[in-house]
């Protein structure tokens, strides 16, 4: 029995003996080779992101030098053609032409550069070439240029809606509508260039509004009540148009406002006044301009606080008997997605690294909570 | 196929597509805050109504394109004047808060 287990003893030793090195041989050959292959894996995956990254910066370089040619020419084309032919005389074909060169600007840089100042010009070169109609020879010459117009109003309201729509969706949108009533006692047909819709007082927004949901009056809402208009009544609408007014982003509040006055007609133009409100009803901004189809709202746009911004563009002026309104489109949105030439101002820039530090320490704290 | 059946199939095609193009607008969003309630849509030659759910959501489909509209919100004995909008575009959303204030129906729209 002693002998049989001294013998086993020893095989088991021999088999140990034997068997040890061949298998750390085995664990360290696995090692070697998986740790060969997941070094090799690493690298590869490194290697292709470089690729990647290289790729992408080429595409971008590339992409970049061809949008800096393309601008360059169209650019200068646009500026030396000033919408004339070779014989240096102003037809529906150079200004056609020179409406393509102002279309391949805006439809490729309108979110980096502002264009308004070229819109501004090609519709004042159109205006121009209108009064050449009697000089020139071509029957349909008015008409025409009259098309040329639409097709630049238009232009400029597919930029603007491309961005608003893009803008809107970051930010908080709201649409207002602005009954344009009548100009004096003029009929529709009877309108020219001269006569402005709501010259004699501010359409204003959303006071008035509202009020007309409440069939009040513009001017009885703005005497402030008699007997048909009760306090009462004039509460409500304040009230309702507090809670309209109310804009919130990232849990930043403001009231907006928008007065709208001197709308023109052939011009497709519009006096506005914007006044932004702070929580605490403090005026955050309060400004006036005139509007028109070429404000753009990423590049067109006001400063507020807490890295926000403010555009308004007109979606449409509707001119129809007894029709006739304004559709403007108001935005809040935040800065990052203005445009690129748009740089944050040193607050900014400050609020957001104290807002980055702050982030770090809720992180650390909330790392120490799970610790 | 002779002449006069190649003339109907043309003019069927023809009402079909336009058919398909004089009525391709639609409204619809979320109005908040009243339920249950109805919107009644008015546009030339057009009127419709259609209830506002319980979550607000509605919508009115086959509007007149390009047209001048409006529509009324209506619950009981409680109304809205009629509030403009325009088709120009295929699809108009209209959304926002109701209020019921001294019988009428003030839209906030959002």
């Amino acid at each position: 029995m002693s002998d049989k287990s001294t013998k086993d003893r020893y095989w088991l030793d021999v088999m140990l003996k034997l068997a040890t090195p061949l298998i750390i041989g085995l664990v360290l050959a696995w090692f070697g080779f998986f740790g060969d292959q997941a070094l090799s894996n690493i690298t590869f995956k490194q290697e292709s992101a470089r690729l990647l990254a290289e790729l992408q910066i080429k595409r971008e370089q590339t992409e970049s030098a061809l949008r800096k040619d393309i601008f360059t020419q169209a650019l200068e084309a646009f500026l030396v053609g000033e919408g004339k032919d070779q014989g240096g005389d102003v037809t529906v074909a150079s200004m056609s032409k020179q409406l393509l060169r102002l279309e391949l600007l805006a439809l490729n840089f309108g979110e980096s550069l502002s264009l308004s100042p070229l819109f501004t010009e090609m519709r004042r070169d159109l205006n121009a070439a209108m009064n050449l109609i009697s000089e020139s020879e071509t029957e349909n010459f008015g008409l025409k240029i009259s098309g040329l117009k639409k097709r630049l109003d238009s232009l400029a309201k597919r930029v603007a809606d491309k961005q608003i729509s893009s803008l809107a969706r970051r930010g908080v949108a709201r649409k207002i509508s602005v009954p344009l009533g009548k100009v004096g006692d003029k009929d529709f047909i009877e309108l020219d260039c001269a006569d402005f819709f709501l010259a004699n007082y501010a359409y204003q927004w959303p006071e008035h509004h509202i009020a007309s949901q409440y069939q009040v009056s513009i001017a009885d809402y703005e005497k402030g009540g008699d007997e048909s208009l009760t306090a009462d009544t004039i509460a409500m609408i304040d009230e309702d148009s507090k809670d309209l007014s109310q804009i919130d982003l990232d849990g930043i509040t403001r009231y907006l406002q928008v007065n709208v006055e001197r709308v023109n007609y052939c011009n497709n133009s519009a006096r506005v006044q914007i006044r932004i409100k702070d929580e605490d009803f403090n005026d955050e901004t309060d400004q006036s301009f005139t509007l028109d189809y070429f404000n753009f709202p990423m590049v067109d746009n006001t400063r507020l606080s807490h890295s926000h911004r403010f555009a308004i563009v007109a979606e449409d002026f509707r001119f129809r008997p007894d029709k006739s309104k304004l559709e403007l489109v108001a935005v809040i949105f935040p800065a990052e997605y203005a445009s690129l030439r748009d740089r944050l101002g040193m607050e900014e820039v400050k609020s957001l690294l104290e807002s980055s530090l702050l982030d770090d320490d809720d992180q650390s704290e909330d790392e120490d909570d799970v610790e | 196929m002779n002449n006069k059946t190649t003339l109907f199939l043309g003019v069927l095609f023809s009402a079909v597509f336009f058919a398909g193009n004089a009525y391709a607008a639609e409204i619809r969003g979320k109005l908040k805050g009243l339920s249950p309630a109805t919107i009644t849509v008015s546009c030339p030659n057009f009127k419709r109504s259609a209830k506002i759910k319980k979550k607000g959501a509605y919508s009115i489909k086959g509007l007149p394109a390009r047209k001048s509209c409006s529509f009324v919100i209506s619950q009981e004995k409680n109304k809205s004047v009629a509030l403009p909008f325009t088709t120009k575009n295929s699809v108009v959303v209209y959304s926002g808060k109701l209020k019921v204030r001294k019988g009428t129906i003030v839209v906030l729209r959002k």
